[in-house]
C-alpha cells in the first residue's frame, strides 16, 4: 500500500462528518482544513462551505482500513482503491448535484448511494 | 503462508476466477476435489473452517498467477463475482442464503447487477459454488469459488466494549498509523464496527495471531472473545439495509427513546436527507428545573454530605441552601467543592471569609437546585402556557425553523410554539408503525392542530385529563387563552362559565337565553357589561390559564380568594374570586342577584382581602393561600394546569378533606420499606392513590392514609402570601393559573420533597449527630447498643431484663446513649475531662437514669434471680448507679455508701465492703450496662461480702457463684443475668458450658474446675478485661482493676489487681487471676495458682500484682478473700499501685468489710491516692505492661491524666474491675466492665475524638459493638472483631484491646473448654501480656496465639 493514510478521527461525537463521494471519515475541522485525501477536486479546504455539502454526519457505520487493496471488506465497499482511513459503511445522502456534476467534470466516477 | 501473500491474494482472487474459469474444466480439478472433499467431510457449519484450510491447499497453485492478474482486478468485478454467487446460491439452492443476496442487491444498482448477473451466468457454476454447494455435489467447480475465496482474509468477530465499537475502530486505525511511523505494520487489514451490532467489531485479518497483536493494549477489545466470521457471511454485514422509516408530515408516530420515550408525536416535517424528522410533542419540561437552571437558583437541602449536616436555613426554597458544618472541619476546605447530592445535584459550597468554623455556610447548587435532583424524574407531559413562559421570556428567542418554517420560542434549545415542543429528531427514533393514536392523544394535539393563528398563546387543557371533557379546544381568534372556563363539550356552555367570543372578548356566561342567546358578562370600558353573544360565537375560554393575578398590593389573587374592589364603577364590593383571566377578575357576591351575582374588575383594583378557605380545596386558586396548593397544584403533575373548577370536582369528590390529596401533588410515604420516599400522585381512587416515585421511578398504588403532605406548606405559604417576594415572584409568573403560588409551592415542595426525603430519612438523624456529638455518639451507641443488647440479651438468660435495660436505654434518650448512655455518656464525659472518669461514670449513669431504669430492671432482675438482698442492694446499687451517675459515678457509689468518696479514694469505700462492692459494681454497672446487673451482683456481693466472699468480690460474688453455685448462678446467673451478660452468660455460659462466656461458664462449672473456669474466666475475664483492659487498658487496668477489683474481692486485691495491674495492664488477668483465685479460693487457690500463672499479670501489670493476687487468692482462699485480698491487694498495690497502700488506706476504708482487703486494695487506696496509685500502676502497667502501660497511657485513660484521671478511672475501672467481679459472677459485668472500660477508653478517645469529632463517634459505635460482645462472649468474638475495627478507629490501645479481644474471644472459648486451657490461655495471656505491654497489637496477636 503505497499511499499514505488519511487523517484519522480525532473525536468520536457529532463532529464526525463523512464524505459524500469517497465515505471517509474524519471530523469536520479536518475536512476543513485539509479535505478529503480521496477527493481533493472537492477542495473542501479551500472552500469551507463546501465541506458541508461534501459531507454528512449521517453514515452508518464504520470501517478503519488499513490496507484497502487487500480488504475484502473495502472491496466490497468499493472503497478498495482509497486511501487508508476510516470509512463509513454507508452514507444514506447522495452528493448534490452540483457536486456530481463537479465530479462529472473531473471524470471522476460517483456512485451515489443505494437507496431502499 | 497466507498472511504473506498479501496483495497477491487480495488480487489473487479475481485471478482464481479467471484461472478457474479455464481450469474449471481442467487445472483446477484437483482442487475442487480437494475443497470438496472436504466439504463433504466436514458440512455444515465448519464450512468457514473448511474453507480455510483449502485456502492452504491452494496457495502454491495460486500464489504464482495472482500477480499477473493484478492489475485486472476491480472492485465492480469483485463485487459482481460476490453477487453472482450469492444469486447463484439462492437461485441454485434456495436455502439459508438468501440474505446475502439481498443485501447485495441494495448495495448495487439494478444496472450493475444485471451486469454482475450475467457476467456471472456466464462463467457459470465456477463462481457459484457455495458451502451448501456440497451437498449437493453437482458442481465440479465450487472449487474455484472457494480458492478464490480463501484468499481474502478472515473476518474476525471481536467482542468489544458495547458502545466502544467504533472507537475501537479508530483506535485500530490509529494504531496501525502510529505503528506505520515506527516502521511497523500492522498486519491487519481492516476493521470495522457496524452500528447495530453491538459489543463486536470486525477485524479483517489473515491470522488471528494479527488481530490479537492489533487489539494488544486496545482496551474495551476483548480479543479473548474472537471467532472467525463465515466468508459468506460477512457481506451479510454490510448488507444491512440503510432504510429509514419513511415518514411523512402529519403522521403520528411514538417515540422511541429518551425524554419522551413513548409519547405521541406528530409529525412536522421531515428532512429525509438528513434522516431528521421535526415533531410535535407534548412538552415534558420542568419549568422549574428550567427556572432554576436560569437562574441559579439556590436550592434547599437537607442533606448529610460527608460530615456536615445541611440544613435548610428558611423556609424559602429556592433561597440557599446551609451547611452546619461540623466544628472540626476547616472550612476553608470547603469552599468550591462540589456536593452531590442525591448522586445528582452538584453545589458548590461557598465559604467566604465571615464563615467561621461551625456557622453555616452557603452552597450554591449549579444545576437546578432541588429540582434537577430530579433529573431522573421525567417531567409529565402538559402544554406550556405562554404565561407560564413569561418569566422566560427575557431567555427566549424567536426564531423562524428553516425545516418547518415556523416561527419557534426557542428556550434553552427548545422549540416552543403553541404550547407544544417540536423537537427535531432522528428519524429512527420514530416508531411510525401503526401508531393509531388514542382519541385522548389526539386531543391533546387537537388545540394546536386548530390554531390557526400561530399567534395564539394557547395551552391549555389538561393534559391527561380523560375524564374531563372538556378538553375541546376553542379556537380563540386572536386572543389568547380566553376564558378559563372549562370548555363546555361541543357548543355547549355552561352558566358562569368563561368563554372567548370575538376577536379578544372574553367573558362569563351569566345567563343562557333562548336562540342560542348568551349574555356574557365582561369587563367593558367602563366597568362590567353585559353583552349578548350568539352562541356560535363563543369560544371555550382557554384551558390553561393564568388563574392568578396581581391586586393593587401586587399580592396574588387566586380563586376562590376574597377580594375588594378599591377603585373603579365596582368600588367597594366584594367578593369571591370565581374567574381570573387576563388580568380581570370574575367575583361572585352572593349578595348580588344582578348577573347571578357575578361581576368583574381588573384586578389591580382589588385587594385581596383574606385567602378563602376554599382556597386549598380549589385547585389553582388556593395554591397561594396555603400549603395545600402544593398539592393543588403541583408545578409538575400533568393535571397541574386543571381548573379550579376541576380542582374543585376533585375535592368535592374526596369530601375535601383536608388530608385530600390531589393529582400532581407531592406527598411523602409514611409507612412501608419506602418510607420518606416523595412520590407524585397520579391517580385517586377513593382511598387508593397511585402514585410515582420519581426517585425510583416506581408507580404504586398505597392508601391515602400512608401518604403524608410534603411538609413544604411553609413555603406554599409564604408563597402565596409573599408574592412580593423576588424569589417567589418568578415562580409566580411561572406558576399555572393561580398557582402561581401554587407553582412556588409545588415547585419548593416537590424540591424541598425530594430533598427531605435525601436529607430527611438521613437528615432525622443526623440532626441529632450534628446537635450533640454526644448526642450522634448516643445514637450510635445507642443502635449498637439495642443490637449488642439484645444479642447479649438473646443470649444471656437474663435476656429480658437486658431487653429491659436495653430498651429502656434506648428509649430514654437516644437509647443506646441512655443504656451505653451510662457507659456512653462516661465517654462523652471524658471527653470532656478525660480525668472525670467519675464524672463520666457519672454522666453515664446519669443518661443511666434510663439506665437507672435499668438499672432499677436489673435489680429487679436481680431480685427475679433471687438475690433479693442483692436486689434490694442491688437498688441501693440502682441508687447508688443514679447517684453515681449524677455524681461522680463512683462519688455516687460511694456515696451510696460513702464508699463512693472512699472510692474516689478507696476509703469509703471500706465502709462498706458490700456497698463498695456495689458501688463498685454499682460504678461498674453504671459504667458498663452490666453496672447494672453488677449492682445487682453488686447486691450480691454483698451478700457475698457478708457472706465474707464478697469480700473478694468477684471472687466472693464469682466465687460464691461459682463456689455456690447458687450464688454463682444467682449471683452470677443473677448478678450476670442481671448483669446482662453476666448472667446469661455465666449461666449460659456455665451451664451451657460456654466456657466462651468464659469465666462464667468454667467458674460455675467447677469452682476448681471453677478454678480454671475462673481461670478461664480469668483468662477470658482476662481476656475480656485485657479485651477491655487493652480497649481501655489504662482506664481498667488502674481503675477498674484497681478499686473496683479491689473493692470487689477484697476489693482492694482485686481492685488492685484488677484495677491495679492485672486489670490496668489487662485488668482482665489480674482481675482474673484474683477471680480465679477467688474461685480458686472457693474453688480451690490453685485457681489462683493457675492465676499466678497470672503471674501473666504480673507480667503484665505487674506480674507483681498478680502475685499479690496470688496472695489475695490466698486471702481468697481465706474467704476473707479480704485479707487476703489485702494480702493480695498488697501484691495488687503492687501490681496496682504501690501507692496502693497508701491509698491501702483507702483500701481500708474499702476494706472494712473487706477492709482489709480493701487495703490490700490498698491499690484501691493507691487508686484513692489514685495518683499514687495509679502511677505504682501506670508505673507498674508501663513497667510490667510496658505496651499496656504505655498503651493504656496512650489510651485515653492515660489521657486522662493518669493520676487523676486515673482515680477517676480507677474508679470507673473499679467500677469496671467490678464489673469484672460481676464477671466472676457475670463476665458479663466484666465484660461490661471491659466494655465501660473500653468505653471509657473509647470514652477517652472519644474525647479525644470528640475533639476530632468523627473519630469519636465512630469510636462509639464501636464501643457499642464492643459491649455487644460483652454481652455473648460469642457475639463478643465477633464485636470483638468489631471492637477491633472500632479500637482502630478509637485510640490506638483501644485497638489493640479489640484486637486482642477478638482473640480473647478466641481465647476464651479455648478456655472454656478447660481449665487447663486457661492456664495455658493465661500462659498464652502472660505472653500475651508481654506482647501488650510491648503494645496492643502485639497483645492481641499474643492473645491470638494464645487463643
Amino acid at each position: 500500500m503505497g499511499s499514505a493514510p488519511a487523517q484519522i478521527p480525532t473525536s468520536f461525537g457529532h463532529e464526525l462528518r463523512a464524505c459524500l463521494r469517497c465515505r471517509l471519515v474524519k471530523t469536520y475541522d479536518q475536512f476543513r482544513e485539509s479535505g478529503c485525501e480521496n477527493c481533493p477536486f472537492f477542495k473542501m479546504d479551500e472552500d469551507h462551505e463546501r465541506v458541508v455539502d461534501c459531507t454528512t454526519p449521517n453514515f452508518n457505520g464504520i470501517i478503519s482500513v488499513m490496507d484497502p487493496t487487500r480488504s475484502w471488506a473495502a472491496r466490497w465497499l468499493r472503497i478498495g482503491r482509497f486511501v487508508p482511513g476510516c470509512y463509513t459503511l454507508a452514507v444514506s445522502e447522495a452528493l448534490p448535484e452540483d457536486l456530481q456534476n463537479l465530479c462529472e467534470d473531473e471524470r471522476i466516477q460517483y456512485v451515489p448511494p443505494k437507496r431502499v | 503462508m497466507v498472511n504473506n501473500k498479501g496483495k497477491s491474494i487480495a488480487v489473487g482472487r479475481e485471478t482464481y476466477g479467471k484461472r478457474k474459469r479455464k481450469g474449471a474444466v481442467g487445472g483446477a480439478a484437483d482442487v475442487g476435489d480437494n475443497s470438496r472433499r472436504r466439504q463433504r467431510k466436514n458440512p455444515g457449519v465448519l464450512q468457514f473452517f473448511e474453507d480455510t484450510a483449502a485456502v492452504d491447499d491452494d496457495d502454491d497453485e495460486e500464489s504464482d498467477s495472482s500477480d499477473d492478474d493484478d492489475a485486472g482486478f476491480n472492485d465492480e468485478d469483485f463485487m459482481q463475482e460476490e453477487v453472482a454467487a450469492q444469486l447463484k446460491v439462492n437461485n441454485e439452492q434456495g436455502k439459508s442464503y438468501n440474505l446475502p443476496f439481498f443485501p447485495k442487491e441494495e448495495v448495487i444498482d439494478e444496472v450493475e447487477f444485471g451486469k454482475l448477473m450475467e457476467e456471472r451466468y456466464k462463467d457459470g457454476s465456477n463462481f457459484v459454488s457455495y458451502v451448501g454447494d456440497d451437498y449437493e455435489s453437482k458442481r465440479m467447480v465450487d472449487s474455484n469459488y472457494h480458492m478464490a475465496y480463501h484468499k481474502d482474509p478472515i473476518v474476525w468477530k471481536v467482542k468489544c466494549m458495547v458502545g466502544r465499537e467504533r472507537h475501537s475502530a479508530f483506535c485500530l486505525m490509529q494504531k496501525f498509523v502510529d505503528l506505520q511511523s515506527f516502521g511497523t505494520k500492522l498486519q491487519i487489514i481492516s476493521a470495522f464496527s457496524i452500528d447495530h451490532i453491538k459489543g463486536f467489531i470486525y477485524i479483517e485479518a489473515d491470522k488471528q495471531a494479527d488481530v490479537n497483536e492489533a487489539c494488544k493494549g486496545l482496551s474495551g477489545i476483548y480479543t479473548s472473545r474472537m471467532a472467525p466470521v463465515p466468508q459468506n457471511e460477512v457481506s451479510h454485514l454490510f448488507s444491512t439495509r440503510i432504510k429509514y422509516n419513511e415518514v411523512s408530515v402529519g403522521t403520528w408516530a411514538y417515540v422511541k427513546s429518551g425524554k419522551y420515550k413513548g409519547d405521541l408525536a406528530q409529525v412536522v416535517a421531515v428532512n429525509n436527507a438528513r434522516k431528521r424528522a421535526t415533531v410535535k410533542l407534548i412538552p415534558r419540561i420542568d419549568l422549574q428545573a428550567l427556572a432554576a437552571k436560569f437562574m441559579t437558583a439556590c436550592c434547599p437541602v437537607i442533606f448529610t454530605i460527608l460530615m456536615f449536616l445541611v440544613e435548610r436555613s428558611r423556609a424559602t426554597e429556592w433561597e440557599r441552601i446551609f451547611l452546619r458544618v461540623d466544628e472540626n472541619v476547616k472550612l476553608s476546605s470547603l469552599n468550591g467543592k462540589i456536593f452531590l447530592l442525591n448522586g445528582m445535584l452538584a453545589g458548590i459550597l461557598q465559604v467566604d471569609r465571615h464563615s467561621t468554623v461551625g456557622q453555616i455556610i452557603r452552597m450554591t447548587c449549579l444545576d437546578g437546585g432541588g429540582v434537577s435532583l430530579k433529573k431522573n424524574a421525567t417531567a409529565a407531559p402538559r402544554l406550556i402556557s405562554s404565561s407560564e413562559l413569561d418569566e422566560f421570556r427575557p431567555l427566549i428567542q424567536y426564531r423562524r425553523d428553516r425545516e418547518t418554517g415556523q416561527a419557534f420560542e426557542i428556550l434553552d434549545g427548545m422549540m416552543l410554539k403553541d404550547g407544544y415542543l417540536y423537537k427535531r429528531v432522528s428519524i429512527d427514533s420514530l416508531n411510525c408503525w401503526g401508531v393509531v393514536p388514542s382519541e385522548e392523544e389526539l386531543l391533546k394535539f387537537m388545540p394546536s392542530d386548530r390554531n390557526e393563528s400561530a399567534d395564539l398563546e394557547w395551552l391549555s387543557q389538561l393534559y391527561g385529563e380523560k375524564k374531563k371533557k372538556r378538553t375541546v379546544p376553542m379556537d380563540k381568534g386572536g386572543s389568547k387563552g380566553e376564558c378559563s372556563s372549562g370548555s363546555s363539550l361541543g357548543n355547549s356552555f355552561e352558566l358562569f362559565e368563561l368563554v372567548c367570543f370575538g376577536r379578544k372578548d372574553f367573558g362569563l356566561i351569566v345567563s343562557m337565553e333562548k336562540d342560542d342567546q348568551y349574555k356574557i358578562l365582561k369587563e367593558g370600558p367602563e366597568g362590567p357589561a353585559v353583552v349578548p353573544v350568539e352562541r356560535r360565537m363563543l369560544k371555550a375560554g382557554p384551558f390553561d390559564m393564568k388563574f392568578t393575578a396581581l391586586d393593587q398590593h401586587m399580592k396574588i389573587i387566586s380563586v376562590n380568594d376574597t377580594v375588594r374592589v378599591l377603585e373603579g364603577p365596582t368600588k367597594d364590593r366584594q367578593g369571591i374570586v370565581r374567574q381570573i383571566y387576563r388580568g380581570i377578575i370574575f367575583l361572585y357576591d352572593e349578595n348580588e342577584t344582578e348577573n347571578g351575582g357575578y361581576f368583574c374588575t381588573k384586578s389591580q383594583l382589588c385587594e385581596k382581602i383574606k385567602i378563602s378557605a376554599d382556597a386549598c380545596d380549589g385547585k389553582g386558586g388556593g395554591s397561594g393561600a396555603s400549603g395545600f396548593e402544593e398539592l393543588v397544584s403541583s408545578p409538575k403533575s400533568p393535571l397541574s394546569p386543571k381548573k379550579p373548577w376541576q380542582a374543585k370536582e376533585f375535592n368535592v369528590k374526596r369530601g375535601d378533606k383536608d388530608g385530600m390529596f390531589s393529582v400532581g401533588q407531592t406527598l411523602r410515604i409514611r409507612v412501608g420499606p419506602l418510607k420518606g420516599y416523595l412520590c407524585r400522585v397520579l391517580a385517586i381512587r377513593y382511598s387508593e392513590i397511585t402514585v410515582k416515585l420519581d426517585s425510583q421511578q416506581k408507580v404504586l398504588t398505597v392508601k391515602g392514609e400512608h401518604l403524608a403532605e410534603v411538609r413544604g406548606k411553609s413555603f406554599a405559604t409564604s408563597t402565596s402570601d409573599d408574592p412580593g417576594s423576588d424569589s417567589f415572584k418568578p415562580f409566580d409568573l411561572l406558576g399555572t393559573e393561580g398557582s402561581a403560588g401554587g407553582w412556588m409551592n409545588g415547585a419548593g415542595t416537590s424540591a424541598e420533597g425530594d430533598r427531605w426525603n435525601a436529607g430527611g430519612s438521613s437528615g432525622e438523624r443526623s440532626p441529632v449527630k450534628i446537635q450533640e456529638e454526644d448526642s450522634a455518639w448516643e445514637c450510635k451507641a445507642t443502635a449498637n447498643q439495642n443490637s449488642s443488647w439484645g444479642a447479649a440479651v438473646a443470649d444471656g438468660k437474663n435476656e429480658d431484663c437486658w431487653n429491659k435495660a436495653a430498651v429502656e436505654v434506648i428509649g430514654s434518650d437516644s437509647g443506646a446513649s441512655g443504656s451505653w448512655g451510662k457507659s456512653v455518656v462516661p465517654s462523652g464525659d471524658p471527653t470532656s475531662s478525660l480525668h472525670a472518669s467519675h464524672d463520666n461514670w457519672g454522666n453515664a449513669k446519669g443518661p443511666a437514669d434510663p439506665s437507672k431504669d435499668a438499672s432499677s430492671e436489673w435489680g429487679k432482675n436481680n431480685d427475679a434471680n433471687g438475690n433479693q438482698d442483692s436486689c434490694k442492694k442491688s437498688d441501693p446499687w440502682d441508687k447508688g448507679m443514679n447517684t453515681v451517675g449524677n455524681s461522680n459515678g463512683w462519688g455516687a457509689a460511694t456515696a451510696e455508701k460513702n464508699q463512693l468518696d472512699s472510692w474516689g479514694k478507696g476509703k469509703d469505700m471500706v465502709e462498706d465492703g458490700a456497698n463498695r462492692m456495689e458501688d463498685l459494681h454499682g460504678a461498674i454497672k453504671v459504667e458498663g450496662l452490666h453496672g447494672i446487673k453488677k449492682i445487682s451482683t453488686a447486691s450480691r456481693m454483698e451478700d457475698l461480702l457478708r457472706a465474707s466472699k464478697m469480700e473478694d468480690l468477684h471472687g466472693a460474688s464469682r466465687m460464691e457463684d461459682l463456689l455456690g453455685a447458687s450464688r454463682m448462678e444467682d449471683l452470677l446467673g443473677a448478678s450476670r443475668m442481671e448483669d446482662l451478660l453476666g448472667v446469661s452468660r455465666m449461666e449460659d455460659l456455665l451451664r451451657a458450658s460456654k466456657m466462651e462466656d468464659l469465666h462464667g461458664v468454667s467458674k460455675m462449672e467447677d469452682p476448681h474446675g471453677a478454678s480454671k473456669m475462673e481461670s478461664l474466666h480469668g483468662a477470658s475475664r482476662m481476656e475480656d478485661l485485657l479485651g477491655a483492659s487493652n480497649m481501655e487498658d489504662l482506664p481498667w487496668g488502674k481503675q477498674d482493676g484497681g478499686s473496683s477489683w479491689g473493692k470487689q474481692d477484697g476489693g482492694s486485691s482485686w481492685g488492685k489487681q484488677d484495677g491495679g495491674s492485672s486489670w490496668g495492664k489487662q485488668d482482665g488477668e489480674s482481675s482474673w487471676g484474683k477471680q480465679d483465685g477467688g474461685l480458686g479460693n472457693q474453688d480451690g487457690e490453685s485457681s489462683w495458682g493457675k492465676q499466678d500463672g497470672g503471674s501473666y499479670h504480673g507480667k503484665q501489670d505487674g506480674g507483681s500484682s498478680w502475685g499479690k493476687q496470688d496472695d489475695q487468692g490466698k486471702s481468697w482462699e481465706k474467704p476473707q478473700g479480704f485479707d487476703g485480698g489485702r494480702g493480695s491487694g498488697g501484691r495488687w498495690g503492687r501490681g496496682g499501685g504501690r501507692g496502693g497502700r497508701d491509698q491501702s488506706g483507702t483500701g481500708r476504708s474499702f476494706g472494712r468489710g473487706q477492709s482489709s482487703g480493701w487495703e490490700k486494695e490498698g491499690p484501691g487506696n493507691n487508686w484513692a491516692s489514685n495518683g499514687d496509685a495509679r502511677k505504682s500502676w501506670n508505673a507498674g502497667s508501663r513497667a510490667s505492661f510496658d505496651d499496656h502501660g504505655t498503651d493504656w497511657k496512650s489510651g485515653t485513660s492515660q489521657a486522662g491524666g493518669n493520676p487523676s484521671n486515673r482515680d477517676n478511672k480507677s474508679s470507673d475501672w473499679s467500677a469496671s474491675l467490678k464489673t469484672s467481679q460481676d464477671k466472676s459472677c457475670g463476665w458479663n459485668k466484666e465484660s461490661a466492665a471491659d466494655k465501660v472500660n473500653e468505653h471509657k477508653d473509647q470514652g477517652d478517645g472519644c474525647n479525644n475524638r470528640k475533639t476530632s469529632d468523627g473519630g469519636s463517634a465512630t469510636g462509639w459505635g464501636q464501643c457499642a459493638g464492643l459491649k455487644e460482645v460483652n454481652d455473648s462472649s460469642r457475639d463478643q468474638d465477633s464485636k470483638w472483631g468489631k471492637n477491633s475495627n472500632w479500637n482502630s478507629g478509637s485510640s490506638d490501645a483501644g485497638r489493640n484491646q479489640d484486637s486482642n479481644w477478638g482473640k480473647k474471644s478466641n481465647w476464651n472459648s479455648g478456655s472454656s473448654d478447660a481449665g487447663g486451657n486457661q492456664d495455658s490461655n493465661w500462659g498464652k495471656k502472660s505472653s500475651w501480656n508481654s506482647g501488650s505491654g510491648d503494645a496492643g497489637g502485639n497483645q492481641d496477636s499474643t492473645w491470638g496465639k494464645k487463643s
